[in-house]
């Protein structure tokens, strides 16, 4: 197996459109810089694998750091829940079994609450995500709600803190339905899910200048 | 977008006019001293994010059909600003001692 062959094979950690579009270029490179090389076989080869996969773990990373977003998102919205989910339980009392938030301001607030939690997280978790910091506002507006409604566990427990008496729901929309801002038509519900993205995407914008600033100060 | 080393590298060795990326490599290594060296891996994330950002674009291939790359009018201005700021630090770090005063 001749040098440009196992470099080709390497050039396989990257992703593939990266490959794509550079892929050439990386290979025509590397036989220059081999051919140039006037040291040990072993030093070359070492800053060619060093090069090669620091590189190729940023370049994947990068590609997936909309996933990642998202994925941080969902973790914050549970651990979101479980913080509303104790509040509730500690300050319970009866006279809230009738309080029902109307579907638009429960929206507002919880997106408030959730963009600001998510945006935090996120600056203090991947601040690499500044870089096209829009899409990662979007995938945050997106994955809220989104996170709401699947995260069933965390729901049962809210739930449970918003009325400790009620039956457990089998399903994660039914309890979204019932149990968060009891609204009483898909209507609602869209209205609800559109405050939520909206203010959560304010959240965002108005984090993004603080965000920009953390960048710059790197 | 503030460049990472790599990249203001490259900003600064593309300040001279259009390269190839094993060109790039070699100015790189050139303009810090043997410093810094960039292997192809680093180098073509760093043009991959230039690209995106704007900073640099591709340009007619050389005579070997080699891709080149140019400087735009914004990757000049952020070069620009980012050669400010660390003009700025090292003024601040004189000031403090860090580095022998110039006078």
């Amino acid at each position: 197996m001749t040098s440009d062959q196992i470099y080709a094979a390497l050039l396989r950690l990257y992703s593939k459109p990266f490959r794509d579009e550079y892929g050439k270029e990386m290979a025509a490179a590397f036989r220059a810089m081999r051919d140039a090389h006037r040291g040990h076989v072993l030093t070359f080869w070492g800053f060619v694998l060093a090069d090669l996969l620091v590189s190729a773990a940023y370049e994947r990373f990068e590609t997936m750091q909309w996933l990642a977003t998202s994925v941080i998102g969902l973790l914050v919205t549970v651990g979101t829940a479980h913080a509303v989910t104790w509040t509730f339980r500690y300050f319970y009392h009866p006279y809230f079994e009738d309080v029902s938030i109307p579907a638009l301001p429960f929206g507002v607030g919880l997106g408030f609450v959730l963009g600001g939690t998510v945006g935090v997280a996120q600056w203090l978790l991947i601040p690499a995500t500044v870089r096209r910091a829009s899409r990662w506002a979007l995938a945050s507006a997106v994955a809220l709600p989104l996170a709401i409604l699947f995260c069933s566990a965390a729901l049962d427990r809210a739930m449970t803190g918003l009325d400790p008496i009620a039956q457990p729901h089998p399903a994660a929309l039914d309890l979204f339905v019932l149990g968060l801002a009891r609204p009483s038509s898909w209507a609602d519900l869209a209205t609800q899910f559109s405050a939520m993205a909206a203010s959560a995407l304010l959240v965002r914008a108005l984090m993004l200048k603080p965000l920009m600033e953390r960048s710059h100060a790197h | 977008m503030t460049p990472t080393r790599a990249e203001f590298h490259v900003l600064l060795a593309l300040l001279d006019g259009p390269r190839h990326g094993y060109g790039l490599m070699q100015d790189v290594e050139e303009l810090s001293g043997g410093e810094l060296q960039l292997g192809p891996g680093t180098l073509y994330t760093a043009i991959k994010r230039l690209r995106a950002s704007k900073l640099i674009s591709e340009t007619d291939a050389d005579a070997d059909r080699r891709r080149c790359y140019k400087l735009t009018r914004k990757g000049k201005t952020v070069a620009q600003e980012e050669a400010q700021r660390m003009h700025e630090l090292v003024r601040v770090a004189r000031k403090r001692g860090l580095l022998p005063s110039t006078s």
